[in-house]
């Protein structure tokens, strides 16, 4: 018999399941809810059910939305001439941040890793061309992250549109190579952008 | 001060994983302790001095803390960071398959000093812009014949007869060259023209230099690359990831617009026994 409560050690295990969440972290945030009220609990497990069911991928730009077009998409204030190619949904809050940028996103899901498997077609990359033919994209602005996987990607992007004419340019490295770009300070990712260049 | 559970290691940084929300395992193959694994912790911040130096592809002095789980990275000076070689697809991706097959083909903390020597300069190779076909196969070789399992090339496997420049076989089971006599007798050899076991054997007598100015048409290339794709399989068993991307991008013919396709045949190297 395990001295632990059944209820308890499933919600440890769905919890150690989340990144960097090990098993106990799980524990700790198991017995800090034990310990919540009723209403709390009831709101997180509420909004935790609200969330899978009221978003959606965008079909444009594959941003995680809860309507689609995104908010971004749809905005017509924004410079429809410049495409952000970014890994992951959560970059994009980073990019928005820096206040340097008033183009459209495309978020490629990931990025290329020969070594884990992960081709061009587990990623949206095809999904570029089309949009920079549809909405008449004049540069691509590589952000992928500045590591081995996030230049290969961008590389890989790079010889994708060239091709089409536009003009593809990468951030600057004002980020440092290994880098997350979910986790850049603003003040470093908007020198990033003032300073991005020709690639 | 260094304690009691510092120490040093160089090496190449084969592997990496994100871990937590600013961290990377690394996993180096060292010049003294064979394949190691190691926590970075904040490498992913942006502006962590770690975070440059423990990326994949690079090579470096590393401080360490033993730990009775992964040890910690402490402290790191970059030796080489091969810019060149990460400014381009192919380079690139023919260096991150090299890593994935020392990765595949080694265990941690076995020691292989010769394995190192041999990625480090296939990485110096890479960067100086002699990422070929060429190198791959001679490092293919080479990392069999560091692991014990270098294929037999000068007698047949079964009956020991001294091979002749006739048309055999290669069986990656049976471990070598196989004579057309015993070749029927064996489920997977593969027929071996004379001209890819000249290949073979003249990797395994002259240096990565001198390798790697080899020219094969085409045919042959193939032909010597199917031969150590099935030992490389038969011994890791399993299939290199990476080696589908190196044949996507060859296929897509991305980087390969003015490959020469010369013939080996008349080299005069190439015909010493
Ligand atoms: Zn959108
Ligand atoms: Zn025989």
């Amino acid at each position: 018999m395990s001295v632990t409560a059944e209820p308890i050690t499933r919600v440890v295990a769905a919890l150690s399941k989340l990144p960097g969440i090990g098993p106990k972290s799980a524990q700790r945030l198991v017995y800090h809810l034990l310990q919540s009220s009723d209403q709390d609990v009831e709101e997180l497990a509420n909004s935790l059910l609200a969330l899978k069911g009221s978003l959606t991928l965008c079909s444009k730009c594959f941003n995680v939305s809860d309507s689609d077009p995104c908010s971004i998409c749809a905005d017509y204030q924004r410079d429809s001439a410049l495409l952000c190619v970014v890994e992951r949904p959560a970059d994009i809050p980073s990019v928005e941040r820096t206040g340097k940028y008033n183009g459209l996103y495309h978020v490629l899901h990931g990025a290329l890793s020969p070594s884990r498997g992960i081709g061009p077609d587990d990623l949206r990359i095809r999904e570029i061309a089309l949009r920079v033919r549809q909405i008449g994209v004049q540069e691509v602005i590589l952000a992928t992250n500045p590591t081995v996987e996030g230049e290969a990607t961008a590389m890989y992007v790079r010889q994708q549109v060239s091709p089409l004419g536009v003009r593809v340019s990468r951030l600057a490295r004002g980020l440092p190579f290994g880098a997350d770009i979910e986790y850049a300070d603003d003040i470093t990712l908007g020198q990033a952008f003032d300073s991005r260049q020709g690639f | 001060m260094a304690g009691p559970r510092d120490y040093q290691v160089e090496g190449l940084v084969i592997r990496d994983a994100v871990v937590g929300e600013r961290d990377r395992v690394v996993v180096l193959f060292s010049r003294d302790e064979g394949k190691l694994s190691f926590i970075a912790r904040g490498a992913r911040r942006p502006g962590s001095s770690l975070g440059p130096c423990v990326q994949r592809l690079t090579r470096g002095r590393f401080q360490c803390v033993r730990r009775r789980s992964l040890d910690l990275i402490t402290q790191a000076v970059t030796v080489e960071s091969y810019a060149r070689l990460k400014a381009d697809l192919w380079p690139m991706s023919c260096a991150l398959y090299l890593a994935e097959l020392v990765d595949s083909s080694t265990v941690e903390g076995a020691a292989n000093r010769r394995l190192y020597d041999l990625l480090v300069q296939a990485m110096d190779t890479i960067d100086q812009g002699g990422g070929n076909d060429m190198l791959l196969r001679f490092f293919e070789l080479r990392l069999l014949e560091q692991l014990g399992f270098c294929p037999s090339l000068r007698r047949c496997v079964a009956c020991n007869a001294v091979l002749q420049p006739v048309a055999n076989s290669l069986s990656a089971r049976q471990g070598g060259a196989m004579c057309p006599a015993c070749t029927p007798f064996c489920e997977d050899a593969l027929p071996l023209s004379v001209d890819a076991l000249k290949v073979l054997r003249f990797y395994l007598a002259n240096d990565m230099d001198m390798s790697c100015r080899a020219r094969l048409s085409a045919q042959l290339a193939a032909e010597v690359e199917e031969h150590l794709r099935r030992f490389l399989d038969s011994i890791l068993q399993k299939e290199l990831k990476s080696r589908a991307w190196l044949s996507r991008l060859r296929a897509e013919a991305l980087l390969t617009g003015n490959r020469e396709e010369p013939t080996i045949a008349r080299r005069p190297e190439l015909e010493q026994d």
